[in-house]
């Protein structure tokens, strides 16, 4: 397990990972925000991989990497003047954000550092069986919360339109023709034929 | 185990390089002769208009919204998917239930956003909106504006037609 | 054929064919990109009546190599308006994913005489991983990051618009892909392609597509029709239709860039026919068991060619789609298609599954996790 390569893979991964990260919060276009956080998700499903969670490491390649963060782009596209504003990046809170992260930052890992982890040396299940493994304890062990989960994802499906506001409005009136000149009123028809 | 991932991984790091160096072969060998219209944004050869920088169809967003919630449920459908093809036929049964109630719970929204159409990209082109006639060729009246010389020609002509009375002769004779 | 195992130091061939098979798929993508553009205009050239490339070469066959070379030495126009880092990624990010995803699809068979005088048969595949289909589809998914870097950072109207357009199009018929290939992953009870393969041997009777008829046959057109707009080739290609969007998202982009854009759409083509070829028409393997002293990667190409055929044969045949047709037609269609079908096919299955004795689900599922635990250990 403690190998080498695994232990150069893992340090190279939380490299990119965190300065990426970094990036993200420092970049002054919000777009490149955006764009930093491709190599940060692809840095933990790196990290993942190095935990031999492949179907995580596919999962969140899939889903963090390949959806959200298309939405992400997507929804800072959506913004208004984020396109091309290079926001200064000065902020009056500076000395207590600072303060308040160096506070979480230091109880955090004073915590950690306390804490006396189990270590094990068993595989809950082997790589070979991972996907059948998460699929077995999906519908047995954890099947109730996998229904749940469903009524989670439907809510988010229903919030998603009703935030995007699709509503059925008739179509507006086409824009009348150029040979559609003024006409008595009893033989007024509708245009037809629309461009 | 990892050694099945490091050919991968390699196959990834040369793709790199390739790619890279494409980018950097082209940029050191092609002449560079900028001009102020040569590096203009491309707009058909016309003087570049505003900025591209606009903002875009809510639609989009609402797309990438549902295609996130829908790429979660694949994901649980490819573990089900594994256990299931191995199993015993009264576990299937049961896998086949559990898995029918989780995604006709997503389906009831589907539906809901089929109702609410979401789905309908262009609110006139809806499907169950009136459709355009899908004749090729429909009788039409011709355009005028009014200062056409031969005007009485036309009026005559018009006159002819109106004896059928349909929706466009009708309209041609009071032009 | 039977190869004696080689042996140099520590290194024997058999640890380094996944590095051969990764030469192989790097070096056959981008050796057969001009082949394959060559097949392309000539096929429609026929199709379409007309001469074709008829210049450089017999029949024009070194045509596309001579537009390669002018590629490179063309110049290398960077628009005032672009974001300069972003704009050279874009084509860097097109072109890793789609020569990497190739990394999980097995091509053909080695058998290798082993020390102690055994035969053994070896996949051809850089990484015989277990979750091997599913490194494809994410790599597949981070495709889209090309599309829409190139399209924002160019700072052109067109340009944003066709990229916005690809990747609410790849995103679309990616959901149809990955439900069509899990089908063919509850067919086969494996997500490694090696396996999926391995389960449709001796026959063509045996291929996915003709298992639970007719519905292997309509999950494979529909992942066929989803392979074919998830690549943005005719009839889905509005994002870069030539005549309203003046080429889409590579519209600012000159020189090797833009035929790394163009390389990576046609390695992206290659790789999801392997996935068809490798999903529903047996992969490697010979239709007719007396065929099967011919190697497997001369299958697989006949295969893989045969699809590239049906790619050209579609942009001749049909008319470009219109967008709201395009999404229609995704989400309306063939996803609930897709699900449906899936479903029928896991009844079909339950139903031919023989009864068990004294089965008690309940009890086998949650002891499950627990037995595989024994198993490991």
């Amino acid at each position: 397990m403690n190998t080498l390569p695994v232990q150069i893979a893992f340090y190279s991964l939380a490299a990119l990972t965190l300065i990426s990260a970094a990036y993200v919060v420092r970049a002054r276009s919000i777009i490149h925000a955006g764009f930093w956080l491709l190599p940060c998700f692809v840095g933990v499903a790196g990290l993942f991989a190095t935990l031999q969670a492949h179907f995580f490491f596919v999962a969140q390649l899939l889903i963090y990497a390949g959806a959200i963060l298309v939405l992400i782009l997507f929804a800072l596209m959506l913004t208004r003047d984020a396109m091309s504003l290079h926001v200064p990046l000065k902020s009056h809170l500076g000395i207590w954000a600072g303060l308040i992260s160096a506070g979480l930052g230091i109880s955090a890992s004073l915590v950690l550092a306390r804490q006396s982890w189990s270590v094990t040396t068993a595989h809950p299940a082997g790589p070979a069986r991972q996907a059948e493994a998460l699929g077995e304890a999906l519908i047995g062990l954890y099947a109730v919360p996998f229904e749940v989960a469903s009524l989670l994802l439907l809510s988010a499906l229903i919030g998603a339109v009703v935030l995007a506001k699709v509503e059925r409005a008739p179509a507006p009136e086409p824009p009348p023709l150029a040979d559609t000149l003024p006409e008595p009123e009893e033989t007024r028809k509708e245009p037809v034929g629309v461009e | 185990m990892l050694n099945d991932y490091l050919p991968v991984l390699v196959m990834m790091a040369v793709a790199t390089v390739i790619a890279v160096g494409m980018v950097v072969g082209s940029y050191l060998l092609g002449p560079k002769k900028p001009s102020r219209f040569k590096q203009s944004s491309y707009e058909c050869g016309m003087t570049p208009v505003g900025t591209a920088r606009e903002r875009f169809p809510i639609k989009f967003y609402l797309i990438a919204m549902l295609f996130i919630i829908f790429d979660i449920e694949t994901i649980f459908l490819y573990p089900w998917a594994v256990t299931f093809a191995g199993s015993e036929r009264a576990v299937k049964l049961f896998n086949l239930a559990e898995m029918a109630i989780f995604v006709g719970i997503l389906f009831v929204g589907y539906f809901y956003i089929l109702w609410k159409g979401a789905f309908d990209w262009d609110e006139g082109q809806r499907e169950d909106a009136e459709q355009p006639s899908r004749k090729i060729f429909e009788p039409r009246a011709p355009i005028r504006f009014g200062n056409e010389s031969s005007g009485e020609v036309r009026l005559k002509a018009a006159a002819d037609v109106s004896s059928s009375p349909t929706e466009e002769s009708s309209r041609l004779t009071h032009v | 054929m039977i190869i004696p195992n080689y042996r140099l130091g520590p290194i024997d061939l058999v640890t380094l064919l996944p590095y051969i098979a990764m030469l192989c798929i790097i070096g056959f993508i981008l050796a057969i990109v001009p082949l394959l553009i060559w097949i392309e205009r000539v096929v429609i050239s026929l199709m379409q009546d007309r001469i074709g490339p008829n210049r450089v070469g017999p029949r024009g066959l070194l045509q596309t190599i001579a537009d390669g070379i002018k590629l490179f030495f063309k110049e290398d126009i960077q628009p005032r308006a672009v974001d300069v880092r972003i704009y050279y990624l874009a084509p860097v990010l097109a072109m890793i994913p789609a020569l990497t995803a190739g990394a999980t699809l097995p091509f053909s068979t080695v058998r290798f005489r082993m020390e102690d005088g055994s035969v053994q048969t070896f996949p051809m595949v850089v990484g015989n991983v277990n979750i091997g289909i599913l490194f494809i589809l994410a790599m597949a998914s981070l495709q889209v990051y090309g599309i829409i870097l190139a399209g924002w950072s160019s700072n052109n109207k067109y340009s944003l618009l066709g990229g916005l357009r690809a990747s609410a199009q790849v995103i679309s018929y990616e959901l149809a892909m990955s439900l069509a290939i899990l089908s063919a992953v509850l067919m086969s009870g494996s997500l490694n392609l090696v396996h999926v393969v391995e389960a449709q041997m001796n026959g063509f009777w045996n291929w996915n597509l003709f298992a639970y008829p007719p519905l292997g046959f309509i999950i494979t057109v529909i992942y066929l029709i989803s392979m074919v707009a998830e690549t943005n080739r005719a009839p889905f290609d509005l994002p870069e239709a030539e005549s309203e969007l003046i080429a889409g998202f590579h519209t600012e982009y000159s020189s090797m860039k833009f035929a790394m854009f163009f390389m990576g759409e046609y390695a992206s083509m290659l790789v999801v026919s392997g996935v068809a070829v490798s999903l529903w028409f047996g992969g490697w393997t010979s239709p007719l068991p007396l065929l099967d002293f011919i190697p497997g990667f001369i299958w697989f190409l006949v295969k893989l060619f045969a699809l590239f055929f049906v790619y050209v044969w579609l942009r001749a045949s049909l008319p470009r789609l219109r967008y709201d047709a395009l999404m229609n037609l995704g989400w309306k269609r063939m996803l609930p298609t897709a699900l449906v079908i899936l479903f029928l096919i896991a009844c079909w299955n339950t139903l031919r599954t023989p009864q068990a004795q004294d089965a008690n689900p309940v009890s086998e599922i949650t002891m499950a996790p627990a037995r595989a635990a024994e198993g490991e250990r």
